[in-house]
């Protein structure tokens, strides 16, 4: 009987509640067994009594693994009927870097590797600079799938590009055709990736692999359980729209939209549309932007010189205003 | 017969190269071998800390270790299309150097996918491209073409192993050589023994491998080509690269060629084998396929030059800045000096050739890397990352002391095969002899064997 | 070298780990928590309605250290005047949230307006100080109709309260949302207020919906301040079917490769190893060959 139970939730788990998405999703504010939700995959949870005890909660205790775990081979199919695509609102970045952290906690990323970048991009000398938050594409015609002589990374039917560090050869290729500089190698060893507390899945990139490649995964795991990818989520200013293509619906968690209109109305657009790769991530260009960019400037001194070749950055300089 | 003594006394001339082991020569090896072990501490190294200890960060992702895959490559390469031109035309004065040529390609094929193998950073995992192949990938292809290759030109060089083999065997009894070498004579020269009907059946399949190696050369390398150009990445993405890839690997293999003709001439005091005039036909081979490399060069960055495309324009900003002088020893100096050196008839002496060839292959390795590194440092996106490592690569010493173990090994194993077969090939000399021979008895009469 | 610095950094870590671990054991610093406690109730689909106790600290210099306060013991009391009437107690979950269920037909303490008042309260402990919050509201019942007549579709709610007698009295004024659930999250297509007890609105949003074309509505009072949460939700056929796109079978990017580059692989392939094939068979018929000793 027990494991019968299991049985059918993993698979409801795994079946990203297709049926039981409207259940699950109402959640937010109608009933249901609390027990059931937000876990925050593979860490500790500190929880507070009413005693003024700050208790430790071990991560499985809260988390589905194991058996919400989508193994490698599992992972290569995709969510049924799904094709996810995100819509970011540049109009609205103030590159708070939120997302940015949110996404390095939660795949237990060192702070100088990041699946999100956040650039600064200036178009040419006359026109304003905007901040570009800029995540993997998972582009419908993925080069970097193409050139992978192995398989390891793979396109799925949700639209989700994943790599699978345990078929990586580390061969880097797909580093090369990527054209928008979206991969990232784990160079060197490091204690982490030993750590084997939480199974792997490519659905999670966690735990990494030395030698392997790495990028954004747009957090199927999450997406399983109806719940936004950590960069949308944490994103303070809404920035960052996800949906599902397939029922034209975005949102950032905050509000909502319906996605064809969203990108018709406000001109979005495909960065690098024509090399022809087909992304799945939107972007709405930077009009009326809510935030000056020198807003974006209020990060550490180190995360700054990153953006000092920017014409408009240098001028600045000279200015003194930096 | 004639042609028993002739074989024996070309044996006996030929017998000091293969028996005795000068001072020099010993020093050379150990040498050689230094090199070598200090590339192995290197390598245990790199594997034991991973890919961190060398340069490669995450935009320039393939250092110089795929700039030597593609340098060594192109040797062999050219060196399998070369050889197999010179036999498949019966070139008369071949013989003395097709021998260099295949050995140089057999090696060079060798150690090359070495470098490639440097670049992954999972070698547990290297099974898994047979285990679940992609045919899509252009590194399936050139994983198919490397073996496939390789295969060709160990066949071939043996093909043209076999009559030498064959008369050093009959011969060795006076030879002060180890059992085992004489062992391996008498079984790789699997009883050949130079009958008519033999020397036919030889010479037809070595004619169709000569053939088959042309063609495999080129489509190989031109994989090698696509590996890069079919990406889209900006510097890279261009239908130029597979031709040019050819006509580089050519130039490199022949500058190779030069330079070992050269010192194997010193070496092995050759001079009444390989002349001037095979110094000076190598040249002007040298000088034509310096003027269409510089043409396909400067047709690349010309076309990039004069469009508008902002990508092509930053990376040419960056040759011009910050690679400005890599750019002129590359394509100017590279390209000019073995030019004007053949141009001059003055100046077509040995020791002026080779010096061309060397500053040939130099040129050339220079432009690999600003093929390689420079278009990887300026993507479309623009790199903006904290760690200086992370925007611009310079190689580490690990890599460097790599490198040199590939050029250590390159000659260790071209000596120690010289000790093994005389460097120019003997039934080649006795070929040409009786050709001679022949054509002075009587003008018309229908070759013996295949032509 | 690097190895020296690895395990230096690694070791400071885990004394800061440690000397952390410490400062925990010590307990709470209410001063440097802010408290966030929320008490809302929502009259679910089922017309169940829900009391629930978000109870939630927040480090006050880092937002993102946030703590739920786990097992605290939340009373929810229906109050009139002086009267008390213990609805329920909860423990608040792992993630600090207690939420209390009542069906349909509960009774509960009303004032003559029909208003009922529910207090959720949290007895103070050494740790934390006692937290108290009330909400009052109406209880209201909402009625969610979609209708499609010649092809034109329309979607409307009755909302009413009723009277001590049990008759209905029609809503005056109260504003009111609908919405399309999405995998995500709830796109809003209408925004209104109910008049007289009905708002009514015809569809003529473009939206898909699942393979079969079914989208699922709600109706939801949000917030307000006489009937707090309300929701309905009710299915119908009317999405746009959109046909979706299947992946490539032979593609670059797909597991199986366009079929020209099997063929054109294979014939390469198949010519070029027959050669050797060809080459190795004629090197053992050179091998076999009978030899004439030489004269």
């Amino acid at each position: 009987m027990e494991d019968q139970n299991t049985n059918s939730r993993r698979k409801f788990l795994k079946l990203g509640l297709i049926s039981g998405v409207t259940a699950m999703a109402g959640a937010s504010l109608v009933s249901c067994s609390s027990e059931e939700k937000k876990p925050e995959s593979g860490e500790k949870m500190r929880l507070l009594t009413p005693d003024g005890k700050i208790v430790e909660v071990d991560a499985s205790n809260i988390n589905k693994y194991p058996e919400a775990l989508i193994t490698p081979a599992e992972s290569r199919k995709g969510i049924p009927d799904r094709k996810f695509v995100m819509v970011i609102d540049l109009a609205k970045c103030s590159n708070a870097r939120t997302c940015v952290e949110s996404c390095q906690k939660a795949h237990n990323l060192d702070s100088d590797q990041e699946f999100m970048k956040i650039q600064l991009i200036q178009n040419n000398e006359n026109t304003e600079p905007y901040w570009f938050p800029k995540p993997c594409y998972h582009c419908d015609e993925p080069p970097c799938v193409t050139v992978c002589p192995t398989g390891a990374t793979f396109k799925r039917e949700d639209n989700i590009v994943l790599i699978d560090n345990q078929r990586c050869i580390g061969c880097k290729f797909c580093m090369t055709s990527c054209p928008y500089s979206a991969r990232q190698f784990n160079w060197g060893h490091k204690a982490k990736y030993d750590k084997k507390d939480q199974p792997y899945s490519p659905e999670t990139s966690v735990p990494g692999a030395e030698g392997t490649v790495v990028k954004c995964d747009f957090c199927p795991d999450l997406l399983r359980q109806g719940l936004l990818p950590h960069c949308a989520k944490a994103c303070p200013n809404g920035v960052i729209y996800f949906g599902d293509k397939n029922e034209d619906i975005v949102t950032n968690g905050e509000e909502s939209f319906q996605f064809s209109k969203l990108i018709t109305d406000r001109g979005g657009y495909r960065h690098l549309e024509h090399l022809g790769t087909k992304p799945n991530v939107y972007y709405l260009p930077p009009v009326d932007k809510q935030y000056p960019v020198e807003r974006g400037f209020e990060n550490e001194e180190e995360i700054n010189e990153r953006y000092k070749n920017v014409p408009y950055v240098k001028e600045l300089k000279k200015q003194g205003k930096i | 017969m004639d042609i028993i003594n002739r074989k024996k006394a070309l044996v006996e001339e030929f017998s000091p190269m293969l028996e005795k082991y000068s001072k020099l020569t010993k020093l050379w090896i150990a040498f050689l071998i230094a090199v070598i072990i200090i590339g192995m501490v290197a390598f245990v190294l790199q594997v034991m800390y991973g890919h961190e200890i060398t340069g490669m960060r995450d935009n320039v992702v393939w250092g110089i270790y795929i700039i030597n895959f593609i340098f060594f490559v192109g040797i062999s390469y050219s060196g399998a299309f070369i050889s197999g031109i010179l036999h498949f035309f019966k070139t008369p004065w071949k013989n003395s150097i097709s021998r260099i040529v295949e050995i140089m390609t057999v090696i060079a094929m060798v150690i090359g996918p070495v470098f490639i193998l440097l670049c992954i950073g999972r070698l547990d995992r290297l099974h898994y491209l047979f285990i679940y192949p992609r045919i899509q990938s252009p590194i399936t292809w050139d994983i198919i073409a490397v073996i496939t290759d390789l295969i060709a030109c160990f066949l071939y060089l043996y093909l043209t192993f076999i009559p030498d083999l064959a008369i050093l065997r009959d011969n060795s009894e006076n030879l002060n050589l180890p059992k085992w070498q004489k062992k391996m004579y008498k079984f790789l020269a699997i009883r050949y023994q130079d009958t008519p009907s033999q020397r036919h059946r030889l010479h037809k399949i070595t004619r169709t491998m000569s053939t088959i190696v042309i063609v495999l050369a080129i489509v190989a390398y031109s994989v090698l080509a696509w590996i890069f150009s079919l990406t889209l990445q900006p510097g890279w993405n261009s239908t130029i690269f597979a031709p040019n890839f050819i006509i580089a690997g050519l130039y490199s293999g022949i500058s190779v060629i030069i330079i070992s003709m050269y010192f194997i001439r010193r070496q092995f005091k050759l001079e009444h084998y390989i002349f001037q005039k095979h110094f000076v036909i190598a040249g002007i081979i040298l000088q034509i396929l310096a003027l269409l490399f510089g043409y396909f060069t400067f047709t690349d960055y010309f076309s990039k030059w004069f469009s508008t495309k902002i990508d092509d324009t930053i990376l040419l900003n960056s040759l011009f800045s910050r690679y400005f002088i890599e750019f002129i020893l590359a394509n100017y100096i590279g390209i000019l000096v073995p030019v004007l050196v053949i141009f001059f008839k003055k100046l077509r002496t040995v020791k002026m050739i080779t010096f061309a060839a060397v500053i040939a292959l130099l040129g050339l390795w220079l432009n690999r890397y600003l093929l390689v590194v420079p278009s990887l440092e300026n993507p479309f996106l623009p790199i903006q990352e904290t760690g200086p490592e992370y925007i611009h690569y310079s190689a580490t010493w690990i890599e460097y002391s790599l490198s040199f173990t590939g050029i250590a090994a390159f000659l260790l194993i071209f000596t120690l095969l010289a000790k093994f077969v005389p460097i120019i090939p003997m039934s080649g000399i006795i070929e040409n002899e009786e050709f001679k021979a022949k054509r002075i008895q009587k003008k018309d009469s229908p070759d013996e064997f295949d032509v | 070298m690097k190895i020296n610095q690895l395990k230096l950094f690694i070791s400071a870590i885990i004394l800061i780990i440690i000397s952390t671990d410490k400062s925990l054991a010590q307990g709470f610093n209410a001063d440097n928590y802010k408290i966030f406690y929320n008490f809302k109730t929502v009259k679910q689909i089922d017309n169940k309605r829900l009391f629930e106790v978000s109870f939630v600290t927040q480090n006050a210099e880092d937002k993102l250290d946030e703590m739920p306060v786990f097992k605290a013991e939340i009373k929810f009391l229906n109050v009139l005047d002086e009267q008390e009437v213990l609805l329920g107690s909860v423990l608040t979950s792992k993630e600090g949230k207690a939420q209390l269920i009542l069906p349909e037909n509960q009774t509960y303490l009303k004032d003559s307006d029909g208003r009922i008042t529910v207090r959720a309260k949290f007895e103070a402990t050494d740790a934390l100080e006692e937290q108290l919050e009330e909400i009052s509201f109406k209880d209201l019942t909402l009625e969610f109709g979609i209708t499609e007549i010649d092809s034109v579709r329309t979607i409307s709610v009755n909302a009413y309260t009723l009277d001590n007698n049990g008759e209905s009295i029609p809503v005056e004024a109260a504003d009111i949302a609908f919405y399309v659930q999405g995998m995500l999250s709830k796109l809003k297509i209408e925004e209104g207020a109910i008049e007289q007890g009905v708002y009514e609105f015809e569809y003529v949003n473009q939206i898909p919906g699942d393979d079969k074309g079914n989208l699922t509505f709600y109706a939801m009072i949000e917030e307000s301040d006489d009937f707090a949460n309300v929701i309905q939700m009710k299915k119908a056929k009317f999405g746009t079917i959109i046909e979706k796109n299947k992946m490539d079978k032979n593609a670059l990017w797909a597991d199986a490769a366009p079929i020209w580059m099997y063929i054109v692989l294979s014939i390469l392939l198949i010519g070029v190893y027959s050669n050797f094939a060809y080459s190795i068979v004629n090197l053992f018929k050179i091998r076999n060959e009978k030899v004439e000793p030489e004269s």
